[in-house]
C-alpha cells in the first residue's frame, strides 16, 4: 500500500477544472514503486536466463561471453532509472503497466538474442556454418564418452582411459573485450531507445506541442516523406537499408501522428455519408495523406510494414468515424478482392509466395506455376545444379518450416535457454524471434509474451479510452494497435496463422530502429496517459 | 548437467508468465480515470461522440485478445496437435534438428558374438581429434553394419536396430547431457568368419552365409562385391554414383545385399529338399531309370538330361543325390507331387502358395529391442515373384514340377534360406530354430522339418557327395582332418546383360528393326553343407554368381570356411561325447573365451 501526496502540474487548457486534491491510494496499474519492484525483479530474470545461456554453452559447446552477458543485466540499470525518472522528476500518475509489459518483452528478446548471438553457428555461412555445426556436436560427444562410456570403450577410442578435451571450438563468438562493449550497437541501440523514450514523452505531455503538431500536419508529413522516399528509392533493396538496417522506422510515428491530427479534424465530416459513403471533397484528401506512406512501403516491398499501416489506419478511421455503413462496405470492398488475392491475379509474385506459404506449407507449387518460377530459377542457380522442385521448395520454405519443427520439439515446457536449436532458423533472432522462444521456452514462453502483449494493448486501450481530445485519443489507439498489430502479425506469421510478412516482434527482436522506436512510441503513449490522469485528477 | 540450464529456463519462463498475468491483471483491474467525457456535456452522454468512439476501441480491443488467444491455439496445435499426424511425421524428416541430433549422440555399439570393443562391427574411433562413428570390417560386412546416413543408417544393423541404437542407456545420461548415449548391441556375428568369408568371396559376386547348428545363429553373412561403408559420410559424390548404379543395374552393383535381399535359382543343392520329402513319404527306396537319352515329362517334348551327357542307369536316391541326377529327381518330384513338396518346403522356410506366405521376415527371431518395421526393412527379403503352389495350374504343369525337383523350374530362394535348408538337415532332432542375428535372444523352433533318422540318412547321403560324389575333389583338402557333408548346385539364370561402361542394358535391333534386350545366361555355382559330419556345428550355403559348376567355384569357398571355422575352433572334429551336448547355446563363443584365455 502505497499513497503518496500528489501535486500536479495543470496544463494550461484544463485550469477551468482545478479541483481540490486529496490523498488518494492509487490502483495497482500506477503505482509505482510496484513497478519499480517488478522492473528491478525482472533483471535478476534476465541475470538467470544469461546464466542459463552459459551453462548450456558449456554443454553445447559454445562459449558465451560473460562480458555480453554483464553488460545486458548492466542495461537494467538505466531501465530502473526510467521507472524512478518518471516518478521522482516527472511526477508520472498514469498507469506503469505500459512500461512493465514492455519491459518484460524486452528481457524475454535480450535472452533469447543473447543465445543465438554467443552460437557460433548462428549467423555463419558456408564451410564456416558447417564447422560450428560440426565442433558443436564434437564437445557434446566428448561430454558423452566422458560421463557416459565404460573404460574399456574409453581405451578402445583414446587408447587410455583418459579422455582429452573436445577440439575448441571457434571463439569468434565470445571475444568480447569492454572496449567491443562500449562501442557495440547492441550496448547504445537499448540506450539510444531510452532517450528516446524520454524526449517522447517530454514532448509529447506539453500542450504546446500538441498544439503544434496539429497545426503544422501537413507540412510535417511532406518534410519527412520527402527525405525518405528519396532515401528508399536510391539507396535501398529488399526492404533493408545499407547494411540491413532500416532507418526509416522512426518515420512510423511521423506518419501516424500526422493521420491521427488529420482525422481529429475531419471525424465529424466522414461520417456524413450518402448510401455509405462520404462525400468526395472531405474523403479525398484525406485518401492521399492516408495512402502517402504506403507509396515507400510498396516500393520497398515491405508489405508486413504495408499490412500494419493499412491494420491501424483503418482501426483509427473504425472508432473515429465510428460508422458501420462504411465499416459494411469495407467489409464488402475486402471480401470482393479476396478471390482475386487468392488467385493470385495482378498480386507480386512475392506475395503470391508468402500466401502460398501460408495455406500449403508443406506442398510445392507445380512447377510450371508462373510466379513461382524466378524464385525456382533463382534457387537452382544458387546451388548450381538442377534441384528438383520440392528440393527448391523445402529450401524456400526452410525459415518457416524449420521454426514450426522448433515450435513442436519445444513443446509445453521447451528445450531449456540454449539447449534447443534455434540457430538453424533464419534470422531467428528479429522476424523469427517467437520461433526460437517457441522452442526454447515452450508454450508457456508464447504464453508469457501474449500475457505481455495483452496488459500493454489493454492498457494502451485504457489510456485511448481517457484521452480527453480526438487528437491524442486517435493517437493513443493508434500506437498501441502499432505494437498490437506488428505483434499480431508476426507471432501469426510464425505460427502459420497469417501470412509471413518479415517484420519485427517490437521490444522483443534485435532489431536497431525497430527498438528505438518501439520506446519512443511507448513514450509518446505514456506521456498521453500523464496527460489524462492530470486532467482528471485522483478520484 | 543438462539440468542445470533447464531448471534456470523453467523458473525465468515462470517468473516471466506470473509477472505478465499480474500485469494483465492490474491492468484489467486499473480502472480507467473516467471516460473523459466533461461532466457538462451537451447531449444524453451515452450519444457524445467521444462515448461512441470509446465503445468502438473497446470493442476491438476485444477483437485483439480474442486473436491472441487464437495465436496461442495454433502455438498448442504445432506442440500438441501437429506432432504424430501423417503429414507431419512425413515432412519432419526435413528437419535440420535430426542431423544436429544425430552428428551429437552417440550411437550404440554393435559387437561380434564375444562382445569386445576391438572386435566391434560398428564402434566409434578417433579421427585426428574428431569422434567418428567407425565400421572396422569395411567392406567384409558392409551389408550387415549398415552404414551412417545422419537421419539413419540404411542397411543393416543401423537400420533394423535403428531405436535400439539410439535409445538412452541409462537416465543419468539424459539428465546430464543434451544428446543422448545410445544402448549396445551383442550379435551373433563371428569377426573373424565374417572377414574370411568375404575374403573367400573378394573379387566375384556371390555370397555366403554360415548358420550355428542347432541355434541357428548367423555367424557370418557376406556379400560380394561389397563397398566401404564410411564412404556416404566422406564422399558424397561417390556414394551418388554408388547409388545410382545400383538403380541402373541393380544386379551388378556393391549395394545389392546378396544374401538376404536376392533370390536365386537354387539349382540341384535343392534336391536335399527333395530328398527329405521323399524320405517323409516313404519313397526312400524308389529306383528309376536315367537313360542317356533323357527323361521327358508328361504333357512335354523336351527331355530332361544330365549334365555330365550320359545316364546313370537305374539307381536309388543315396546314389542319385552323390553324383546330382536330374533325371531321378525330376521323376521323384513328379511321384511326390507338388503338394507334397510344397508342404516340406514351407517348414524350411519357403513360400509356398498354398499354404500362406512364409518369408524372411517372419523367420527370423529379435528381440522385442528391434522396432519390427526397421527390422523387416533392414532384413526383410523383397517379396519374392515365385513360390511353390500345392497343384498343377496353367503355368505350373507337370514339366514345371519336375525341373523345380532339382531346382531349375520357377522356384526361387535366398542364400539365408538355403543355409536353413542346411541346418534343417544338419539339426540331430530334426527340429530346425528360427535363425537370430541377436545375440542371447529366446530360441523359437520354426518347427519339426523332418524325423532325426531323415535327417541322419539326408546327411549320410550329403557326406557321401563330399566324399565321393561331385565335391569330391574340392573337400579332398580336409579328408582326414574333419568328416563334413554338402551338396553342389549349379544353376542357369538367365539375366540382361549390360554394358560394363554405361550399366544400361545392351540392345539390339531384330530382323524386323525392333530393339530387343540382349540375354544371357549366368551359370551360378552353389554350394550347400554342414560340419563336422558327426555332431554338426555349423550349417552353410555358398554362391558364387556366374562361375560355373558349383563343384569348381562354389565348394572352395565351402572348404575355406570350414577350414576357418576350425582353426577359430568354431566347429570341433572331436567325437560327440567329448562335448557337453545337452547345452542349447554359446558352445563356439565359451571356447573362443578358452581361446583368450591363453
Amino acid at each position: 500500500m502505497t499513497t503518496t501526496t500528489v501535486e500536479p502540474p495543470v496544463a494550461a487548457h484544463e485550469t477551468g477544472s482545478r479541483r481540490e486534491r486529496a490523498v488518494t491510494t492509487l490502483p495497482a496499474s500506477h503505482r509505482p514503486s510496484l513497478h519499480l519492484l517488478l522492473v528491478a525483479s525482472m533483471s535478476l530474470v534476465a541475470l538467470a536466463a544469461h546464466a542459463a545461456v552459459i551453462s548450456a554453452g558449456a554443454l553445447r559447446g559454445f562459449d558465451p561471453s560473460v562480458v555480453v552477458a554483464v553488460r545486458n543485466v548492466a542495461l537494467f540499470v538505466p531501465l530502473v532509472g526510467v521507472v524512478l525518472w518518471l516518478g521522482r522528476s516527472q511526477r508520472y500518475r498514469g498507469s506503469m503497466v505500459l512500461y512493465s509489459a514492455a519491459v518484460l518483452l524486452f528481457t524475454l528478446g535480450l535472452s533469447v538474442q543473447y543465445r543465438l548471438f554467443t552460437d557460433p553457428e548462428y549467423g555463419a555461412r558456408g564451410i564456416e556454418r558447417r564447422e560450428a555445426r560440426e565442433a558443436k556436436a564434437q564437445t557434446i560427444r566428448y561430454l558423452n564418452i566422458r560421463t557416459g562410456y565404460s573404460d574399456e570403450k574409453k581405451a578402445a577410442i583414446f587408447g587410455s582411459t583418459q579422455v582429452p578435451d573436445p577440439p575448441p571450438a571457434d571463439a569468434r563468438a565470445s571475444e568480447y573485450s569492454i572496449g567491443d562493449i562500449l562501442t557495440s550497437t547492441n550496448t547504445w541501440i537499448p540506450l539510444i531507445g531510452l532517450a528516446g523514450f524520454c524526449v517522447a514523452f517530454r514532448l509529447f505531455r506539453s500542450d504546446n506541442f500538441l498544439l503544434w503538431l496539429q497545426r503544422h500536419t501537413m507540412t510535417i508529413a511532406l518534410a519527412t516523406l520527402l527525405p525518405f522516399a528519396l532515401a528508399v528509392i536510391v539507396f535501398s533493396s529488399e526492404g533493408k537499408f545499407l547494411g540491413q538496417t532500416t532507418p526509416w522506422e522512426p518515420v512510423k510515428i511521423v506518419f501516424l501522428v500526422a493521420y491521427a491530427a488529420m482525422l481529429a479534424d475531419a471525424y465529424r465530416h466522414l461520417g456524413r455519408t450518402r448510401w455509405g459513403i462520404p462525400q468526395a471533397r472531405f474523403s479525398l484528401p484525406f485518401a492521399v495523406v492516408a495512402a502517402i506512406p504506403m507509396i515507400p512501403f510498396f516500393v520497398l516491398s515491405d508489405f508486413g510494414q504495408m499490412l500494419v499501416f493499412f491494420g491501424v489506419y483503418a482501426v483509427l478511421y473504425a472508432i473515429a468515424v465510428r460508422s458501420k455503413v462504411q465499416l459494411a462496405w469495407a467489409v464488402a470492398l475486402v471480401l470482393a478482392f479476396a478471390p482475386l488475392l487468392y488467385l493470385g491475379f495482378g498480386v507480386p509474385g512475392r506475395v503470391n509466395l508468402r500466401f502460398h506459404l501460408w495455406l500449403n506449407t508443406w506442398q510445392a507449387p507445380p512447377e510450371d506455376t508462373g510466379w513461382w518460377q524466378p524464385f525456382l530459377a533463382r534457387k537452382r542457380a544458387d546451388y548450381g545444379f538442377a534441384v528438383s522442385n520440392d528440393d527448391a521448395w523445402y529450401d524456400q520454405s526452410s525459415q518457416l518450416a524449420q521454426g514450426l519443427f522448433g515450435i513442436a520439439d519445444g513443446g509445453f515446457r521447451g528445450q531449456g535457454l540454449g539447449l534447443g536449436y534455434p540457430e538453424i532458423v533464419p534470422v531467428s533472432d528479429s522476424d523469427f524471434i517467437y520461433a526460437a522462444i517457441g522452442e526454447e521456452f515452450g508454450l508457456l514462453g508464447g504464453i508469457a509474451v501474449l500475457l505481455a502483449l495483452a496488459a500493454f494493448v489493454w492498457s494502451g486501450t485504457v489510456v485511448a479510452i481517457g484521452a480527453r481530445d480526438m487528437f491524442t485519443k486517435l493517437m493513443a489507439a493508434g500506437f498501441t494497435a502499432f505494437v498490437g498489430f506488428q505483434s499480431l502479425v508476426n507471432i501469426g506469421g510464425v505460427v502459420r496463422m497469417l501470412p509471413m510478412t518479415g517484420i519485427t516482434l517490437p521490444f522483443v527482436s534485435h532489431g536497431g530502429w525497430s527498438l528505438i522506436t518501439s520506446f519512443a512510441m511507448l513514450g509518446v503513449l505514456m506521456a498521453i496517459a500523464h496527460r489524462n490522469a492530470v486532467a482528471s485528477g485522483p478520484e | 548437467m543438462v539440468i542445470v540450464p533447464l531448471t534456470l529456463s523453467l523458473i525465468v519462463c515462470a517468473a516471466l508468465l506470473m509477472i505478465g498475468a499480474l500485469l494483465l491483471v492490474t491492468a484489467w483491474r486499473g480502472r480507467p480515470p473516467q471516460s473523459g467525457i466533461p461532466e457538462d456535456a451537451p447531449v444524453d452522454p451515452s450519444r457524445y461522440g467521444p462515448a461512441l468512439t470509446n465503445r468502438w476501441l473497446r470493442g476491438i480491443r476485444t477483437v485483439f485478445l480474442v486473436a491472441c488467444a487464437i495465436a496461442i491455439g495454433f502455438h498448442g496445435f504445432w506442440v500438441f496437435g501437429a506432432p504424430g499426424s501423417d503429414e507431419f511425421d512425413r515432412i519432419a524428416v526435413r528437419d535440420q534438428r535430426n542431423r544436429r541430433l544425430s552428428e551429437a549422440s552417440l550411437r550404440g555399439w554393435v559387437f561380434d558374438r564375444t562382445g569386445r570393443p576391438e572386435r566391434a562391427l560398428a564402434r566409434y574411433r578417433l579421427d585426428g581429434r574428431k569422434i567418428v562413428r567407425d565400421y572396422p570390417m569395411r567392406e567384409a560386412a558392409a551389408q550387415l553394419t549398415g552404414y551412417s546416413d545422419f537421419v539413419y543408417g540404411s542397411a543393416g544393423f543401423e537400420r533394423g536396430y535403428a531405436e535400439l541404437l539410439a535409445r538412452p542407456s541409462s537416465a543419468v545420461n539424459t539428465l546430464s547431457s543434451p544428446a543422448p548415449v545410445g544402448s549396445d548391441l551383442t550379435t551373433t556375428i563371428d569377426a573373424d568368419l565374417q572377414r574370411e568369408a568375404y575374403e573367400l568371396l573378394k573379387g566375384r559376386r556371390g555370397a555366403v552365409v554360415v548358420l550355428s547348428v542347432p541355434n541357428s545363429e548367423v555367424l557370418a553373412m557376406a556379400s560380394s562385391p561389397s563397398f566401404d561403408p564410411e564412404i556416404p559420410l566422406r564422399d558424397e559424390a561417390a556414394w551418388r554414383t554408388l547409388k545410382e548404379n545400383a538403380v541402373k543395374a541393380p544386379e551388378l552393383s556393391a549395394l545389392t545385399d546378396r544374401a538376404l535381399k536376392t533370390y536365386y535359382l537354387p539349382g540341384s543343392t535343392f534336391k536335399v529338399l527333395v530328398a527329405v520329402a521323399a524320405l517323409e513319404s516313404g519313397f526312400g527306396g524308389e529306383r528309376f531309370t536315367c537313360s542317356s537319352s533323357g527323361f521327358i515329362a508328361p504333357s512335354s517334348r523336351r527331355p530332361i538330361e544330365d549334365d555330365s551327357g550320359g545316364g546313370h542307369g537305374n539307381i536309388g536316391l543315396d546314389e542319385a543325390l552323390k553324383h546330382s541326377c536330374n533325371q531321378y529327381f525330376a521323376q521323384m518330384g513328379l511321384k511326390l507331387g507338388a503338394g507334397r513338396l510344397a508342404q516340406v518346403a514351407h517348414r524350411f522356410g519357403v513360400e509356398t502358395g498354398a499354404l500362406g506366405s512364409l518369408r524372411d521376415d517372419d523367420l527370423w527371431r529379435h528381440s522385442p529391442a528391434a522396432n519390427p518395421t526397421d527390422f523387416v526393412s533392414a532384413f526383410g527379403p523383397p517379396p519374392s515373384r515365385v513360390f511353390l503352389p500345392a497343384t498343377f495350374h496353367d503355368t505350373y504343369t507337370p514339366y514345371s514340377l519336375a525341373i523345380e525337383s532339382f531346382g531349375q523350374g520357377p522356384n526361387q530362394m535366398t542364400m539365408l534360406q538355403l543355409a536353413l535348408l542346411a541346418a534343417g538337415v544338419a539339426s540331430p532332432d530334426g527340429r530346425l530354430n528360427k535363425p537370430s542375428l541377436e545375440a542371447g535372444v529366446e530360441l523359437q523352433t520354426l518347427g519339426q522339418v523332418c524325423s532325426p533318422e531323415t535327417a541322419a540318412r539326408v546327411r549320410s547321403m550329403m557326406k557321401s557327395v563330399v566324399d565321393g560324389g561331385t565335391a569330391a575333389s574340392a573337400f579332398g583338402a580336409l579328408r582326414g582332418r574333419i568328416a563334413t557333408g554338402g551338396k553342389t548346385g549349379t544353376a542357369q539364370r538367365i539375366v540382361t546383360v549390360y554394358d560394363p561402361k554405361t550399366l544400361e542394358p545392351v540392345t539390339r535391333r531384330n530382323r524386323d528393326g525392333e530393339t530387343y534386350v540382349v540375354r544371357d545366361t549366368n551359370v551360378d555355382a552353389l554350394f550347400i553343407g554342414f560340419a563336422p559330419f558327426e555332431n554338426p556345428q555349423i550349417a552353410y550355403a555358398v554362391i558364387v554368381e556366374d562361375a560355373g559348376h558349383g563343384s569348381k567355384a562354389a565348394a572352395p569357398i565351402a572348404v575355406g570356411l570350414v577350414r576357418k571355422s576350425l582353426e577359430l575352433r568354431l566347429i570341433t572334429a572331436k567325437p560327440p561325447e567329448s562335448r557337453e551336448s545337452d547345452s542349447p547355446t554359446g558352445k563356439p563363443r565359451e571356447r573362443r573365451r578358452d581361446d583368450d584365455n591363453r
